[in-house]
């Protein structure tokens, strides 16, 4: 009869499909065991991630697929496994297309989410809305012709990611994360496969790749590090002026820390250094942490002292609203250092830094000249020894200018 | 137990439970034959196929072409192989691929170096052989060995006492006591130090001597980025390096070991071409053409730097065959109050190769005294500028150079008197004298001033 025919027919069906997702079942299963994961993982992955895995796995087979395997002693090798731990964060490499092609284990620890959760996805799924058009920028790779320069591959930036760990230390679900800052920085990379794959002849095109280290800032009120006596902490109202300074700074710099009060920051940045530090501070309001690289800040007695910080702007618990900045300063050089030098003029912008021992008598010539030249409006940063002249000549010579008038 | 990817890739994209559910489930079937796609385009023997494969046949060669792989990479052989998804070698070359770092293993008790990777050699140019059995302190700043000794031991740190507390961004007070904790295995370390590293110049003289190339090694420091954790050794583990340095008392060695990092250059390059565009300066002239002024851009292209100029006439540098020419203009400038432009002429560089300039002067006047003050001259070159730092070997010192060299002297004995003996030109003066000559011809620039002048090459290195 028809209607057994047709029944007949859909149990067949149903049988060969019953079937065949029992064998696909059985290839995804042996899939993912050749994964190297331990076996407690990979029996827990689904289907999608078993694919995403293998891929990911093969990618970076292809990027690894180098003559880099030297001859190691055992020593060494033992030490191959301390790499990872001694960095503060965990190794990223991501794809020309932003996929999360690799992510050492130790992910977790600083995002929650675990290797296997996060490899084979896109960064752009996990990462903040508004930084991924930093992100495509970094992901570039302009190779350039022979004539032209060769693109710099160092990267560097802060990328801000999904984080599943409450600050004591629990997971949350994935819905509940929050953002976390992560200062990325690393190079591009591009991989030769010089291997021609079948019979075709075909070669495969070189792989573009970001390998990056991501590290977490430390929040301030968490260090987990000794901080030694060449680090000073110091806190700044929004407006970047100082609200209080560890007195460390006083060894360091020359200041007492009530020296610093209500004044801003960038009265001690160097003039060459200020565009950069206004980059950073930037990335620090838009983001909530940064860190800004090594940089200048003026001595008390006149010389700079370089200094790298670490920012984070602290959040009212009650409304969620930013409250100050606090700073942890790491001075790398304390001596003070002479440099004379000068910056032309860029309107609006500061005029000249400049910074040496100088008596008084040429201070103060130095003031007259200044004040000559008429453009006294846009100095911010001389010296402090210029600058107190100066201000003080400033003063004469606009009182001179006032009999004039009259 | 962590949730399975699927249920992780659910929550993200679960937007409000309304969505229907064959759409759901029309957008898995879809990922995962994106996912099958991709899976073959990495499978070797995939690839050449023409027609497209199904699923299945594609998930069997993916297993076979890793199992292929597997008998390849030498870590699967290891007998105590543990899975991961790289091996520990080749997580540390993906390290140094994205750091410019070194590995190293140092005694706390006395700064022994017990271990340092080959990469080393890259970046410090020292040999791994040199620096291993070395204490560290000798590699270290003399002046950065009293902060390197804090963080190997415990005693005078106080992490604590100078954290911030969250809510306020106060300082708060110490609440636990510090003790050998800081000490203890695992514990982390994050620090900054200068050490010493040798770089290697190779200096090529072009114009001004028979291309002779020279090697100059000279010693300085780079400040390295060291973090790592502490870790204690039992001491039979150790060779001769590690028991000499053990203490006696303990069965155990407490090491620090770290990853080592240069970061690369501080302040972000100006990205793309050098744009050559023609140079301009500003000199002045008194009325009979002895020079006032000399901006310091006129160094790139003159050679000489402006104080050298000073107080001497504009026309000892002029080509021979130029002086009637500018003779005549430099008399049309005094009497007229227009600017008055010159053809192109041959200046005398420092060197004794001539330069070609083209001017346009104009005479200041003084309003009350109704004479001239001054010709104020703007040169133009069409001659690439030297970029400063660069051209040290020729000789040609930029007035921005005259830092940077001194800044260098000075930069490893931190002194703070102003050396400018070597410095041509200014040895003779004061210190207070010289200071204020080359402040000032930096400083005065009537002329340049509102303009935007591209200073971006002036480099500042470590």
């Amino acid at each position: 009869t028809v209607n057994e025919h047709l029944k007949r027919r859909k149990e067949k069906s149903r049988d060969a499909a019953r079937s065949r997702r029992g064998k696909e079942s059985e290839v995804f299963y042996e899939l993912a065991n050749q994964l190297p994961l331990p076996h407690n993982v990979t029996s827990h992955l689904d289907k999608a991630s078993i694919m995403r895995l293998t891929i990911s796995y093969l990618r970076m087979r292809k990027l690894l697929n180098s003559d880099e395997s030297e001859k190691e002693n055992e020593v060494e090798s033992q030490l191959n496994s301390f790499y990872l731990k001694a960095l503060e964060g965990f190794l990223m490499v991501l794809s020309e297309d932003g996929d999360m092609v690799y992510l050492s284990e130790n992910v977790s620890k600083s995002m929650g989410l675990s290797q296997f959760d996060l490899t084979g996805h896109s960064i752009f799924e996990f990462s903040h809305p508004c930084d991924h058009e930093e992100l495509r920028e970094m992901l570039v790779h302009r190779t350039g012709s022979k004539k032209t320069k060769e693109q710099n591959t160092e990267r560097s930036f802060f990328l801000r990611m999904k984080c599943t760990l409450t600050s004591r230390g629990r997971t949350v679900n994935i819905k509940s994360a929050t953002w976390k800052v992560l200062h990325c920085t690393g190079h591009v990379r591009v991989q030769e496969c010089g291997e021609v794959s079948g019979d075709s002849g075909f070669k495969e095109p070189p792989l573009t790749y970001l390998v990056l280290i991501c590290e977490p800032i430390p929040h301030p009120s968490n260090i987990e590090v000794p901080l030694d006596s060449k680090t000073f902490l110091s806190r700044h109202t929004l407006d970047m002026k100082f609200s209080y300074c560890d007195e460390r700074i006083t060894e360091l710099m020359g200041y007492e820390p009530d020296d610093l009060l209500n004044r801003s920051v960038y009265e001690y940045y160097h003039a060459l250094d200020s565009d950069h530090l206004t980059k950073t501070h930037h990335n620090l309001f838009a983001k909530g942490q940064a860190t800004t690289g090594q940089y200048r800040m003026l001595a008390k007695k006149g010389g700079f002292v370089w200094v790298e910080t670490q920012a984070t702007v602290i959040y009212n618990p009650k409304n969620s609203q930013p409250q100050c900045i606090v700073c942890v300063n790491y001075v790398l050089r304390y001596g003070f250092s002479l440099q004379i030098f000068s910056k032309p003029l860029i309107p609006g912008k500061q005029l000249y830094s400049l910074c040496c021992e100088m008596s008084q008598w040429a201070c103060s010539h130095l003031a007259i000249r200044l004040g000559r030249s008429g453009n006294h409006q846009h100095i911010a940063v001389i010296g402090n020894l210029v600058l107190s002249h100066y201000l003080t000549w400033c003063g004469h010579i606009q009182a001179k200018q006032e009999r004039y008038k009259n | 137990e962590t949730k399975s990817a699927s249920n992780l890739e659910e929550d993200m994209e679960d937007n409000q439970g309304r969505e229907p559910h064959s759409q759901i489930e029309k957008r898995r079937r879809d990922k995962m034959n994106n996912l099958i796609d991709e899976l073959a385009a990495m499978i070797p023997t995939c690839n050449p196929m023409s027609r497209k494969l199904d699923k299945l046949t594609v998930l069997r060669m993916a297993v076979q072409h890793l199992k292929s792989l597997k008998g390849a990479t030498s870590s699967f052989a290891e007998a105590n192989y543990k899975p991961a998804f790289l091996p520990d070698d080749e997580l540390k070359h993906l390290v140094l691929r994205a750091a410019d770092g070194f590995l190293f293993v140092v005694g706390c008790d006395r700064g022994k170096i017990i271990f340092v990777s080959e990469s080393v050699s890259k970046i410090l140019n020292y040999s791994r052989t040199e620096l291993i059995g070395q204490s560290l302190f000798d590699y270290v700043h003399p002046k950065d060995i009293g902060k390197v000794k804090e963080q190997l031991s415990a005693s005078e740190l106080y992490p604590r006492e100078r954290l911030i507390d969250a809510k306020t961004g106060l300082q708060v007070q110490a609440e636990l006591p510090v003790g050998a904790a800081r000490l203890c295995s695992g514990a982390r370390r994050s620090f900054f130090c200068r050490m010493k590293y040798i770089k290697v110049i190779i200096k090529e003289e072009k114009d001004f001597q028979a291309g002779a190339s020279k090697k100059k090694e000279s010693q300085r420091y780079c400040t390295v980025h060291c973090t790592g954790y502490m870790r204690t050794w039992p001491k039979r583990q150790l060779g001769t390096e590690g028991e000499a340095e053990a203490d006696k008392e303990s069965s155990h060695f407490s090491c620090l070991v770290a990853v080592g990092r240069v970061h690369p250059h501080t302040l972000p390059q100006a990205n793309g071409e050098i744009k050559v565009k023609p140079t301009e300066f500003v000199t002045r002239y008194a009325m009979d053409g002895k020079f006032t002024f000399v901006d310091q851009q006129a160094t790139t292209i003159l050679g000489y730097l402006p104080q050298e100029l000073l107080g001497t006439s504009c026309y000892e540098y002029f080509h021979l065959d130029d002086l009637p020419h500018l003779a005549d203009r430099h008399r049309k400038v005094l009497r007229s109050k227009e600017k008055i432009e010159t053809n192109c002429y041959k200046f005398k560089t420092k060197y004794g190769s001539f330069v070609t300039l083209q001017s346009q002067w104009f005479s200041f006047i003084n309003p009350w005294t109704k004479e001239v003050e001054y010709i104020v001259s703007t040169n133009t070159s069409q001659q690439v500028p030297i970029i400063p730092g660069i051209s040290s070997a020729s000789g040609m010192i930029y007035a921005g150079c005259i830092g940077t060299q001194i800044a260098n002297e000075i930069m490893d004995f931190n002194s703070s008197q102003l050396d400018l003996e070597g410095v041509p030109g200014l040895g003779a003066l004061s210190t207070d004298e010289a200071a204020m000559a080359v402040i000032m011809s930096l400083l005065e620039t009537d002329a340049n001033l509102g303009e935007a002048v591209d200073f971006d090459e002036l480099h500042w290195s470590l």
